[in-house]
């Protein structure tokens, strides 16, 4: 049985698409079958980001009116051995069509086929976003260390933990300098103000725009953010990958706090 | 198409290939264009359902036996 994680994280632009596309490339160069689903509803940008934006047919909102089978929506992402995409559609029409229970039937169906089910939620608290969590086993809340984002995920936090869900927090855009010179919020200070497990901390990498602009995932791009997209991969695959201390803290504590921090995941 | 040089530094594209910045352009303009050309559903339903309201002005004929194929030749931009 397969298992969904949905990506949201209330404010946009913090990078759910991205972490998303990235996440999934990782795990599926950790030999796991792996499907992304764009549930961002008339803005599909999970196949710009992927660079499949030229292969598409059908889209999501086509399997769940059953205007398609399922398998004709599937997008083979050829670069990866076991990497598919569900791209969102791009019509005007915003009108909440879909149902829970049709998300349900299609996440029960690929939950057969593949290892994870990746989510991309769209931005907010509205509809779409609860229709992409309703059913995930796990919740990565992706901010970045500012404050709206940081407000905007504690929004979405507080809705999740009543929906009893099961939530890790992602820490996109982190500049070590920044943080260096005390003009950016810690990982300590984040976790803290939103008391959440950490599953992973991505660095601040201008590659990701270049690899975006071709249409790439980092994934084997050998870039720093690659290595942080990889050992969330490798964190949600059920290895222990501590979060590396990207400060270089002198302090014994943090260094403690550091060890633990990195959630194991069941 | 890239190489790099430093793990910190930046992917740059070889020499004489084409600046990320170029593809990224060109991948967004046939996007663009792409969706512009698209006639969405609705608006083809509401082509069909006005079609067939003026035909049944003309001919004594009930709307739902009217079928209506809209076929777009040398078509380049909405209105």
């Amino acid at each position: 049985m397969g298992k969904v994680i949905t990506f949201t994280s209330g404010k946009g632009g913090v990078g759910k698409t991205t972490t998303t596309a990235n996440v999934g490339a990782g795990l599926s160069l950790l030999d796991k079958k792996v499907v992304l689903v764009d549930t961002d509803i008339g803005l599909r940008n999970l196949d710009v980001i992927m660079g499949l934006e030229n292969r598409i047919l059908y889209n999501l909102v086509d399997v769940l009116t059953g205007k398609c089978r399922l398998k004709q929506a599937l997008i083979r992402d050829r670069r990866y051995q076991n990497l598919w995409i569900i791209p969102s559609s791009c019509s005007k029409d915003t009108t909440p069509v879909l149902k829970e229970e049709q998300m349900k039937r299609l996440l029960g169906d690929l939950r057969k086929e593949f290892d994870y089910v990746l989510i991309d939620s769209p931005a907010g608290i509205d509809y779409g976003f609860s229709l992409a969590t309703s059913d995930a086993d796990l919740v990565a809340v992706v901010t970045t260390p500012q404050v709206a984002a940081i407000h905007d995920a504690d929004c979405v936090l507080q809705i999740l933990k009543k929906k009893k869900k099961d939530i890790r927090l992602i820490v996109n855009n982190f500049h070590r300098q920044m943080v260096k010179d005390g003009d950016m919020l810690d990982i300590p200070d984040i976790c803290e103000l939103l008391d959440a497990e950490l599953l992973g901390v991505i660095l601040e990498d201008e590659n990701i725009i270049i690899c975006q602009n071709h249409g790439e995932p980092v994934m084997g791009k050998h870039t720093v953010s690659e290595e942080c997209y990889r050992n969330i991969a490798g964190r949600i695959a059920g290895q222990e990958i501590p979060i590396p201390d990207y400060i270089r803290r002198k302090s014994i504590f943090s260094r403690i706090f550091f060890k633990n921090t990195a959630g194991k995941l069941v | 198409m890239c190489h790099r040089s430093r793990k910190t530094s930046r992917i740059r594209p070889a020499a004489g290939a084409e600046t990320s910045k170029t593809i990224a352009k060109e991948r967004l303009k046939l996007m663009i264009e792409a969706e512009k050309q698209k006639l969405d559903d609705d608006t083809l339903n509401q082509i069909r359902h006005e079609i067939g309201s003026v035909i049944t002005k003309y001919v004594d004929i009930e709307p739902e036996n009217i079928e209506v194929r809209v076929t777009l030749k040398d078509y380049k931009k909405r209105a």
